[in-house]
Order: structure tokens, then sequence, then C-alpha cells
């Protein structure tokens, strides 16, 4: 069976879907991400543009409005959850690694 | 403003080498302006420019200008601090417009892209060679002598196939150069593609081949009227797309309305030829090796004539064609010839199959007695409307072929100097 692609998201998948929690247009991910990750994130264009259309795909964001070659997205419900899903195993894989370092 | 065009004869897999190549050109005060009959350079200060070329696997291998796709992609680039300067194919050329510019790919991303870009070019040239070559033997199976006695028809064909031939090579070869990128990149982090000039000189060289016998096709004797005009339309419609660049589109409806322009040209042009054909003079026929008037006696000049020979390593084809109309003085007259010449005995049993095949021999009578040679046949076609008969004759000697039409049948006197005349 194939692999579910969003299963688990990978760094740049995550920080689109955190940038995406407003509304946003394609090419201002990027900045969005950075700041969020206070710079230690940066999500390249090739990058950003071959992701956007597979989330969208998956449902995990909507395209809201387009006005010339710019595209703005917003996260959807599914996303929504998704991101809460990987919060939490982020969290119990955090605790997991805290408790196993202590001893 | 001063301007110079430059080919772009870089491959996908020397993104980097075309890079530098441009740094080079900006240091010189040379700088990139568009992808415009090749690369267009604008004259200006000499200044140190960073470029970045990547490929972008939406784009066509016949994309000459930015798709809409291209252009969204672009913005994605430019926020990242990298200038759109065009696009042609899939090659995409930016300039670094910030210090802390982001890296367009990743190394993973930046190596499929470029893997593939050129895997598909690739593919696309040798599979559209393959095609070619195809056409070219099929056509070369209908009608042989085209091709066995030209010489230039023999190299398009030699360099269709090797073309084709060659993708067995040149396609598992790039999977090896993906291999040594992975090594590369899992090493440094990151690929490198710089200039691979012996390459791409050798292909280069290679793909330019053809030039040469279709410069002598159109240059050389075989060039007239008709051949100049398919050519010098073909090279202004190239031209002109490389020029204007058409949005991809427009550029496929261009390449369909220009291809059937081009052969309406030729067309025209070889219904003009016809038409302002004059008289046939006697010159045109000097050197023909048998002629109505060796034969027979004939007043006035022919109505058609024509007398050509062509040649290649394995032989030589000459083709006389005679034709005096009946005026009420005389009797009409016609002659046709095809005199094949071998060089090797290769190509002899194809050319008597073909001229003798399809029921040609049917109910021929055989007269190699009264020609002196290994297989000779006389084949009468009666016009059923009151035209001039048709007698067909093939004759077999070794390392010639000759198939003579003529409109009565000749006496022995005559094959005595028919003979004499063709050496056979």
């Amino acid at each position: 069976m194939a692999r579910n692609p969003f299963q688990t998201l990978t760094e740049p998948m995550f920080y689109i879907l955190l940038a995406l929690r407003e509304e946003c247009s394609g090419v201002d991910v990027m900045a969005r991400v950075e700041e969020i990750s206070h710079g230690r994130v940066r999500v390249g264009p090739g990058t950003l543009y071959a992701l956007l259309p597979k989330l969208e795909d998956a449902g995990l964001i909507a395209r809201t409005r387009e006005e010339g070659r710019q595209k703005w997205y917003v996260l959807t419900g599914i996303g929504s959850s998704m991101l809460e899903t990987e919060v939490r195993r982020l969290r119990q894989m955090l605790a997991d690694a805290e408790g196993a370092l202590r001893g | 403003m001063k301007t110079k065009f430059v080919p772009l004869i870089f491959s996908y897999l020397e993104c980097d080498g075309l890079a530098r190549y441009l740094e080079r050109q900006a240091e010189k005060g040379w700088h990139f302006k568009a992808f415009r009959l090749g690369m267009e350079f604008e004259k200006g200060e000499p200044r140190r420019v960073t470029y970045d070329v990547q490929t972008f696997l939406k784009n066509k291998e016949t994309d000459t200008a930015p798709e809409p796709e291209t252009e969204e992609f672009a913005a994605y680039c430019e926020a990242a601090g990298w200038e759109f300067a065009d696009s042609t194919k899939r090659f995409l050329v930016f300039r670094k417009d910030r210090w802390n510019a982001q890296p367009i790919y990743t190394g993973e991303e930046r190596l499929q892209c470029v893997f593939r870009s050129e895997l598909r070019a690739r593919a696309e040239h040798h599979l559209s060679m393959l095609l070619l070559f195809v056409c070219f033997l099929f056509n070369a199976s209908l009608n042989p002598p085209m091709w066995l006695f030209n010489s230039v028809m023999q190299l398009l064909l030699i360099y269709t196939g090797l073309s084709a031939a060659l993708g067995l090579i040149r396609v598992p070869a790039l999977f090896f150069w993906r291999a040594a990128k992975k090594r590369e990149l899992q090493k440094t982090g990151t690929i490198t593609c710089p200039s691979r000039p012996i390459r791409r000189t050798a292909w280069l060289m290679f793909r330019l081949f053809p030039l040469f016998p279709l410069a002598w096709m159109v240059l050389g004797p075989q060039g007239g009227p008709v051949v100049w005009a398919g050519a010098v339309s073909v090279v202004l419609l190239g031209t002109a797309i490389a020029w204007f660049r058409p949005g991809r589109g427009e550029n496929r409806l261009i390449q369909i309305a220009g291809g059937i322009g081009v052969v309406l040209i030729i067309f025209l042009t070889a219904a003009m030829v016809m038409m302002s054909a004059g008289p046939v003079k006697q010159d045109s026929l000097s050197g023909a090796p048998l002629l109505v008037r060796d034969l027979r006696k004939v007043t006035g000049e022919p109505e058609s004539a024509e007398f050509t020979r062509q040649s290649s390593s394995l032989g030589s084809l000459t083709v006389v064609t005679e034709h005096y109309p009946e005026d009420g003085v005389q009797a009409g007259a016609e002659l046709d010839l095809r005199l094949y010449r071998f060089s090797g005995s290769g190509a002899e049993d194809t050319i008597w199959q073909y001229e003798t095949g399809r029921y040609r021999l049917a109910g021929a009578e055989d007269v190699s007695a009264a020609w002196g040679a290994s297989e000779a046949w006389h084949n009468t076609v009666i016009d059923p409307y009151g035209g001039l008969a048709a007698h067909w004759y093939y004759l077999r000697y070794e390392g010639t072929t000759v198939v003579l039409h003529v409109s009565w049948e000749l006496s022995a006197e005559q094959i005595a100097i028919v003979r004499a005349k063709l050496g056979v």
C-alpha cells in the first residue's frame, strides 16, 4: 500500500501549515516561516513551490484567492487537526526523550 | 546600445557552468539580457554579478519564453532574493538580488530537477531521431534509388540512425551521472553542475554534422530554386521563432502554420519553375549517354527532357528522359533511361528487384541473347487510347543494370547502338 506522505509532517510542511493559520500569499509563506522559527528554518522557493500544490491536493490548505501571479492560501479544518495531531506527537516524543535522558 | 548574440550550447548538466559564463561576461561589461537568438548580451559597465541557473520541470524543451507557471515560480524566487532574468526551454536564469538570498532548491531537489530535465531532453532528441530514421528507412524501402545513389541522403540516413543509437549510451550514462551526484550530495550536502567543455563540444559537432550535407544539397549541383525556397523559408521561420519568442500555445500554432507555409512555398516555387520552363535546350542534355536521335531521325527539339546523374559510394544512377510530340511530320518518340552502375554488389539485387518487381515482367519476352546480357526482358504495353506504345527493356549486366523505355521496338542495329553507347 502506498505510504501517506502526510502521515508525519516534515519540518518544511509543519512550518508551512503553521504559517498558513492566517491567510497568506504563497510568496509570503517563506518570510512567515522564518519569522515563526526565529530564523532557524528557511523554506526555499523550490521546496515551497512544490509543496503548496501537494498540501492543497491533500486538502490540508485551501486556495482563497488569486491575483496575477500571486495565490493566497489558508489552513483548512483537516490541516488544522493534522497540525494539532503532529504537535501532540512531537510533545509526546519530547516527553519520552526527556524521560529517557533523565534515566 | 551595443548588443551581441551568443548561441546557447550548454546542457542542463552544466547549469553552474552557464552561471559562471554569464558572470565572466558581466565582468567584461556584457550583461545578459534575454534568451533571444541564443543569448542576447548588452554592453555596459563591467560589474560583478552573481548568477544562478536552475532548471524548471514544468517548462518544456520547445518553450522559447517564460510561461505563466515559470513566472509564478520566479515570483517565489524573487521573494527569496533572486531577480528573474529570463528563461528558455527548462533553463531559468536569476541574478542575486540580496546578500542573504536563499538557495532556490535544496541539493536533492536540484539533483532531481537537473537529472529529469536532461533525461527528458535526451529522450526527446533520441526518440525523434529514431522516428526520423524509421521514416527514412520506410521511404528507402519504397524508393531505393533515391537513397542508394545519393550521398547526401545516405549521410542523413546514417546520421539519424547513429543519433538514435547514441541514445542507448547517453541515456544510461545519465543514470551514472546521477549516482555520482548522489554521492557528492551525501558528502557535501549540495551538488555542482560545472562546465563539461569537451563533451559539450563533441556533442555540438555531432549535432552540427548534418548541416554540412544539407548545405551541400542546397549550394551544390542538386540545389535548384525549389531546394533554395525550402531551405530559406525553414531558416526564416526558425529565426523568426528564435527572435519573437512566442508563448507555448502560439509557438505550436506558428510551427504548424509555418510548416504548411513552407510546403506551400515549395509547391508554388516548383509550379512557377515548371510554368516558366522554356523550350528544352540541347546543352542541358550534353553528356547524356543515350538520346532519341542516337537511335532514330527526329526533327526539332524535344517537348520535355531531363538528364540527371547522382552517385554515392555504392555506384551511380543516370536518368535521361526525352519526349518528342507528334507534329504531323513525324511520329512522336519517347525515351526513358535509368542506367545504374554499381561499385560493389551490395545494391545490385535490390535495384533489380525494385525495377522488375510488381509483375513488371509478367508476359515479358526473354531477350538475353539479343542483348548479350546475363538477364534481359522485353515487355510491350499498348496504349488502348491510341497513344504511343511502351516498350520496356530490363537489362542486367555485371555491374550495370539498365531500364530503357522507348516508344518503338528496337531493331538489332539499334540494340547494338544502345550497347555501344552504354558500354555494356
